[in-house]
């Protein structure tokens, strides 16, 4: 307990020898998820979001890396949350990982804000409840209780309101917000990213109840390297995007 | 910026309650498989997913995690669909046959004395779970131990210098006076050296082996492999008769980082398993030490401007592995 601070910046340093850079939107990238796409400028999951969640879809998406599959960060988002681990590697996965959530949003929430025309930092902070029904889940523990920056804007703003659902289905009404949030600016943060579904609804229900922005954070964006959509091969499109290498100040919302 | 650059003036980590039981009550509750949900038919389940599979053993493994059970996985891959409250039907033929010739096998393993442990078994090596080339079981000898969790990995050539071998001896030595188990992986030159020293010293080593746990390689290192083995840990990811191959040392390179809780390379060229395993321990986010003596090569610089520590000796790596391995109650900007 008399342990003394450690800094941001050293639990944050070792991520960067696995941490995977997320390209920009552009040819072959998704325009809303960052992903592999072919021959359009949103994938198949963010074209379905868009026909059933329609403009209620967050304002702005952005991701602090990709998380391969069978690559070490994936390995890192499965491990910090499980009970399995033991709960000595499981507190220094929580505390790495709300190291790197906590130097990414210093960098670039500004990045998000701007891309959607916000003057300040969004009023409010939340995260996705989790489908297990788990009440205190380590992802609320890292945005709520140790990044200083969202732990004071952080508020439970979202109950899970339909159990019936396709883990994968995005939903209008899969969640309903717990407050009215009228001309609010939310950022949602999730841990990770796969088909969007889960953040898509969040983003539906805090529009429902008036927030005026939403904007989600995914720290991993989940990416299944054997999927190879049309014409497009999942192995050299990681290949190629990440070959410049990871970068802390580089944000995928910058231009590439 | 929105108020990030300060400092957390504390937080706590919420409880929860242990996994695998949790998890094999609802799996025993949600499909009624009967009585034959033991510690054993588990194992077997997991064996038989594996036995014919040179690879795709990590797709595997991810799918008995997320499952919580080989059986399950094991008889929705053979075609029983979870609810049907029988554990073997008849249209399940091969998935039966294979889980039988499993159990056969692990309790033929078992009279040679062989111990198996998988990633679904509580004692399961704890930081091995952390990385993504976790494998799904082990074979050992010997005892595990949780208090592992503390070990440090000594690692190097197989043809060190006099000087070299001074250093791993030092190095061991000064690691197992202070009570921490020296894992290596039963090489000649510095492993053999590291693992001598601790022994010495009364202190406990782990060896990591590149073979089947049937094997010896090299020969001139059977009989530290059995005291390793009779009085401490010798562990193996492949299957008991597995030869040694090209494949197969750098498969253990990567568990011998994820086993042990940081890495210390001794002396080692650029094309060497030592080098690879520093590598490999940087990607998994792992502590990475450097002896200062390495620092005339360009990958030794290389890999500590990545973060790998530069240290004289074992007080150097212990001092800074005890801070590396004690989760902050605070956590500052800068």
């Amino acid at each position: 307990m008399s342990s003394p601070p450690r800094t941001v910046d050293d639990f944050a340093a070792p991520y960067a020898n696995f941490l995977v850079r997320v390209p920009a939107a552009g040819t072959g990238v998704c325009k809303v998820c960052h992903s592999i796409v072919s021959g359009f400028d949103v994938c198949y999951q963010c074209y379905q979001a868009r026909s059933v969640i329609g403009s209620a879809m967050a304002d702005v998406a952005a991701f602090v890396s990709m998380a391969p599959t069978g690559e070490q960060f994936a390995r890192e988002l499965y491990t910090y949350k499980n009970p399995s681990v033991g709960s000595l590697d499981r507190q220094l996965k929580t505390v790495g990982l709300a190291a790197v959530l906590w130097k990414w949003l210093g960098l670039h929430e500004a990045c998000m804000t701007r891309r959607i025309g916000l003057p300040s930092p969004f009023d409010l902070v939340t995260t996705v409840p989790s489908t297990s029904g788990r009440p205190a889940h380590p992802l609320r523990t890292v945005v709520a209780g140790i990044v200083v920056g969202s732990d004071s804007r952080h508020a439970d703003l979202l109950a899970i309101a339909r159990t019936d659902l396709e883990q994968r289905a995005q939903a209008p009404d899969r969640y309903r917000a717990t407050a009215g949030l009228w001309g609010k600016s939310v950022l949602v943060i999730d841990d990770t990213w796969t088909t969007g579904a889960h953040a898509q609804s969040a983003s539906a229900a805090l529009k429902a109840v008036g927030a005026a922005k939403v904007g989600v954070l995914a720290i991993g964006r989940w990416f299944d390297r054997t999927w190879n959509p049309g014409a497009a091969n999942g192995e050299s499109w990681l290949a190629e995007h990440r070959k410049p290498g990871w970068a802390w100040e580089r944000c995928c919302l910058d231009p590439d | 910026m929105a108020g990030y650059g300060q400092t957390n003036s504390g937080y706590r980590f919420e409880q929860t309650a242990s996994f695998p039981a949790e998890r094999r009550l609802q799996i025993v509750t949600t499909f009624d498989y009967g009585e034959a949900m033991d510690r054993l038919t588990e194992q077997a389940a997991l064996l038989a997913l594996l036995r014919n599979r040179k690879s795709g053993w990590g797709a595997i493994a991810d799918e008995v995690e997320m499952s919580g059970s080989a059986v399950t996985v094991l008889m929705d891959a053979g075609g029983l669909r979870p609810g049907q409250g029988q554990l073997f039907d008849p249209d399940c033929r091969d998935a039966e046959l294979a889980l039988a010739q499993s159990q056969r096998d692990i309790e033929g393993w078992d009279r040679q004395g062989l111990q198996l442990v998988t990633l679904l078994d509580p004692e399961y090596p704890a930081h091995l779970l952390t990385i993504h080339q976790r494998p799904p079981f082990l074979f050992y000898r010997g005892h595990l131990d949780s208090d592992d969790a503390r070990s440090v990995a000594v690692v190097g050539t197989r043809k060190p210098s006099a000087e070299g071998l001074r250093r791993a001896t030092d190095i061991a030595a000064g690691l197992a006076r202070q009570g921490t188990t020296v894992v290596s992986g039963l090489a000649e030159g510095v492993d053999r050296a590291a693992h001598t020293a601790a022994l010495s010293e009364g202190g406990r080593t782990v060896a990591v082996i590149g073979t089947g746990i049937l094997r010896y390689y090299p020969p001139a290192n059977r009989e530290l492999q059995e005291r390793i083995g009779s009085e401490h840990l010798v562990i193996s990811q492949f299957w008991p008769d597995t030869a040694p191959t090209k494949h197969t040392f750098p498969m253990r390179n990567a568990v011998m980082s994820g086993y042990a809780a940081a890495t210390v390379v001794v002396e080692a060229a650029y094309r060497s398993g030592a080098r690879m395993q520093a590598r490999l321990a940087l990607e998994h986010g792992r502590p990475v030490f450097l002896l200062r003596s390495l620092m005339d090569h360009d990958w030794a610089r290389d890999y500590a401007q990545r973060g790998a520590h530069v240290v004289r000796d074992a007080e150097d790596v212990l001092a800074t592995l005890d801070t590396i391995l004690t989760p902050p109650m605070h956590l500052a900007w800068t």
